[in-house]
């Protein structure tokens, strides 16, 4: 028994790691000093690293109390409310850009909203962020309600019993609780959203310096430079697990 | 607190974004254009500034319909424009290029490169392009008119999104034979890729069209950039990527 | 007077509680109940995580809550220390900002809720514990964090929830012995809430019976235990409770159990009124037959269930009287009882308590 999960282990880590080697060690390095001098990829690796933390900062915005509301409250249509925002999360990301853009594009309800108020959403950087929060939210959703649902309320009874208010049990009790369930959600997000293509190409438009990021540059790379393509996937990935090792949690 | 700092920053860049007030030309165009009109805006003598976003071409056609102000769009597909002129949304399309479908394959570890009157006889690995983006409806068609469709079906092993994919699935997954974008092979680049033309009588009329966007904010601007794919100078760097005349 | 008034009504889902109850401070109020009795129910309405449907709850003069008047003090508000059932230290913080979570929460700097915590923490000898996380305590350890985190607010009025519930047996009497000190140098209202009448016994002077939401008893552990009134304070004391009413017959007062007459009672009663009769196990006498010495007053029925303890057994008996009885194991076999045989029994009153139902 012992032996057959330490072998589909093996396996596991095998099928999940060797094709990042592949990547990294396939990329022609040679051309690193061609690809950053255009201002292509680096621009690109920026924005993305823009636009992923702003997605995050977004998902935890609207997320944290969409997850309190769904792991606190009893109310009618709660299971509805659940499965449609976490829908997000299985919808093919292209579909995903196409919802966004008859949501918040100049026809749609909300686009015309915002059109009146003087603000076109669509080949801007908010844009990208809110493709990218429109499918990375969910995961941080779940994770925060599913941490919310394993903490007991005792602690928050016994932090009011012991004189705390509702703003000090929640930044004192509460979130530091949840701090495991909250980093775990929000490196999920981050990656989600880092990675994110199809909804922002749909509905945040492919500009460079705008919403061209890393996974859109290598897009367009690919039809014309695929080596470089591959590079700058190599450098995306090498920034992403710097950046996953510096905040893991200890 | 730092996730606000990181917004405030962001949204200081937004604002920056929005009052540069030159707008420069925002086109929209098929991905499979990225380089060739790139060149041409940087060539261009009349100092016609433009930004470009590429993706699919039903991509595109989407963001239109849905009413994305942009200033020029072009597409691999002519047809697809027709819905959007109908609606108003365009104006009349240009054609400024074509391209053809050829048969592309590789020698592999089960034996010699795979030409295109083999298909059904011997056992290969066939990757195209989906049947839902032109590439693959393209193939397909060229494929029903030489009555291999069939047989291309049967030895199918990958339909990928774009022409990219089959071109990446004959480099690295053992793929034998595809069918792609004559441009998307320039000289030299795939050595280890064989081309083959189809013959003339299959071969669809692949034809790229741009037109200028109704909602445009500069609509001469844009009539003047979609008017310059038919120059000379356009024409010469679009062979020079193995696009053919309209 | 510093003394906590109770009278409350709240509902849990399909549960009432309805209890009206007072306690003077520098005295100990043991609840007991079974599980299911409302006990925690009873705490959640106190600390103000309840609210009260109707009643008044009033700390020295203080209203804390009080529905008609629409008034509710705060949990964070109102001047009760709680040690809830299971310790609920916070998991995230060590012991020493565990007990200054209190304090700090009202209003002290970090510095002085530390150095407060860290006075109570040396008061209670748990000095050395200061920097622990709550998951590296043992069960007792955790139970004194959290009586010192109750104590840190400086509370009048100190709730202890099923304290040592959670403890294995060695730790307990340790621990029991430890808030029994605890509880005597307190100088407030006290309140333990308990199942276990051992506990109870150690924790306080007066004890309150709660069962199914309402109070059934309030008394001495001395008059609760001598004069049960219910099935489970009865337990509680180990001894058998009838309900029977003095009826004059033509051979002089006789205690009357349904149909069934329980023989002469040792005093005299007010005939007529409803009295419990409550007897120990030695007090009931248990014979296959009736004695033929002594043919009269034998209460048939039928041996219910027979559980051998050692040298004496309790041979539960079911029918008009029901009834336990203790025997000699040897004596068991020799007479022959058996499961679902018939038995005749004979309840010595002069051993017997016998009180008003209505009090």
């Amino acid at each position: 028994m012992r032996v057959l999960v330490t072998a589909a282990a093996a396996l596991g880590a095998v099928l999940l790691i060797v094709p990042l080697l592949g990547l990294v060690a396939e990329s022609p390095w040679s051309e690193l000093p061609e690809l950053w001098a255009d201002g292509v990829a680096p621009r690109a690796l920026g924005l993305s690293i823009l636009v992923s933390v702003a997605a995050v900062t977004l998902s935890l915005g609207i997320g944290a109390p969409l997850a309190w509301l769904l792991a606190r409250n009893r109310f009618r249509g709660r299971g509805l409310l659940r499965s449609l925002v976490t829908l997000p999360m299985v919808l093919p990301p292209v579909v995903a850009g196409v919802a966004l853009l008859a949501a918040l594009g100049p026809t749609g309800p909300l686009g015309r909203a915002l059109a009146g108020l003087g603000v076109e959403l669509p080949f801007t950087t908010a844009a990208a962020v809110l493709a990218a929060s429109f499918v990375s939210a969910p995961l941080l959703i779940t994770a925060l309600e599913g941490g919310l649902n394993q903490l007991d309320r005792r602690y928050e009874q016994v932090a009011a019993a012991l004189g705390a208010s509702r703003a000090q049990t929640l930044l004192r009790v509460v979130l530091p609780l949840l701090r495991p369930a909250l980093l775990g959600g929000r490196a999920r997000c981050w990656a989600r959203a880092l990675g994110e293509f199809g909804a922002t190409i749909a509905f945040a438009g492919n500009l460079r310096g705008v919403t061209q990021t890393a996974p859109l540059a290598i897009y367009e790379l690919l039809q014309t430079r695929p080596d470089q393509a591959f590079l700058l996937g190599a450098l995306l990935l090498a920034g992403a697990f710097g950046i996953f090792v510096a905040a893991r949690p200890r | 607190m730092t996730g606000y700092r990181i917004f405030s920053v962001l949204l200081a860049l937004l604002a920056l974004g929005c009052t540069s007030s030159p707008r420069p030309l925002l086109v929209l165009g098929a991905a499979s254009l990225s380089e060739v009109l790139r060149e041409i805006a940087e060539s261009s003598p009349g100092g016609l500034e433009a930004r470009f976003s590429f993706a699919g071409s039903q991509t595109l056609v989407t963001q239109i319909r849905r009413g994305l102000r942009a200033d020029v769009i072009a597409v691999a597909d002519p047809a697809l424009l027709e819905g959007l002129r109908s609606r108003g949304r365009i104006g009349d399309p240009l054609r400024f290029a074509s391209n053809r479908i050829v048969w592309v394959s590789r020698a592999t570890a089960s034996g010699p490169r795979l030409r295109l009157s083999e298909l059904g006889s011997r056992p290969a690995r066939l990757v195209l392009a989906s049947p839902d983006v032109p590439a693959g409806a393209y193939a397909r068609a060229a494929l029903a008119g030489l009555d291999l469709l069939e047989a291309a079906e049967a030895d199918l092993v990958s339909q990928e999104l774009d022409v990219r994919g089959v071109i990446s699935k004959l480099q690295l997954a053992g793929a034998d034979a595809g069918l792609v974008y004559a441009t998307d092979l320039p000289p030299g680049r795939y050595p280890e890729l064989a081309v083959e033309r189809l013959p003339e009588a299959v071969q669809p009329r692949i034809a790229y069209a741009a037109a200028v966007v109704s909602l445009s904010r500069s609509p001469a601007d844009a009539g003047r950039f979609v008017a310059q794919l038919a120059s000379p100078r356009a024409r010469a760097i679009l062979a020079s990527r193995g696009f053919g005349p309209p | 007077m510093e003394e906590l008034a109770v009278s409350a009504r709240a509902r849990r889902g399909d549960f009432t509680l309805d209890v009206e109850f007072r306690v003077d401070a520098d005295r100990t109020l043991v609840v007991l109940g079974p599980n299911g009795s409302g006990k925690s129910t009873l705490v959640d309405a106190l600390v103000g995580l309840l609210p009260l449907e109707a009643g008044r709850v009033v700390y020295a003069g203080d209203c804390l809550e009080d529905p008609s008047e629409g008034l509710r003090v705060p949990p964070q508000r109102r001047p009760l220390g709680v040690m809830f059932q299971g310790s609920w230290l916070f998991p995230h913080l060590d012991v020493l900002d565990n007990v200054a979570f209190g304090p700090r929460a009202r209003g002290l700097g970090r510095r002085e809720a530390r150095n407060r915590a860290l006075a109570i923490l040396d008061q209670l000898g748990l000095g050395d514990l200061a920097r622990r996380r709550p998951k590296r305590l043992s069960g007792g350890e955790a139970q004194r964090v959290a009586l010192a985190r109750a104590l840190a607010t400086e509370p009048r009025v100190l709730l202890l929830d099923e304290p040592l519930s959670a403890l294995d047996a060695e730790t307990r009497s340790a621990t029991r012995s430890f808030l029994q000190r605890q509880l005597a140098g307190f100088p407030g209202v006290r309140i333990a809430i308990t199942h276990d009448p051992a506990e109870a016994a150690v924790l306080g002077e007066r004890w309150l019976v709660l069962e199914n939401g309402r109070i059934t008893q309030q008394g001495t552990p001395g008059e609760v235990l001598r004069r049960p009134r219910s099935a489970y304070a009865a337990a509680l004391a180990g001894v058998n409770l009838l309900r029977a009413t003095p009826v004059r017959g033509p051979s002089g007062l006789r205690l009357v159990c349904g149909a069934t007459s329980l023989g002469a009672p040792a005093v005299d009663l007010t005939e007529g009124i409803e009295h419990f009769v409550a007897f120990g196990a030695e007090a009931l006498e248990l014979r296959t037959r009736p004695d033929p010495a002594d043919p009269g007053g034998w209460i048939s029925g039928s041996v219910a269930e027979i559980s051998v303890e050692g040298e004496f057994s309790s041979v539960t008996l079911s029918g008009d009287v029901p009834a336990r009885a203790r025997l000699r194991t040897a004596e068991i076999a020799r007479s022959g009882f058996r499961a679902g045989e018939s038995a005749f029994a004979k309840i010595d009153l002069n051993q017997a308590e016998a009180y008003p139902v209505v009090a």
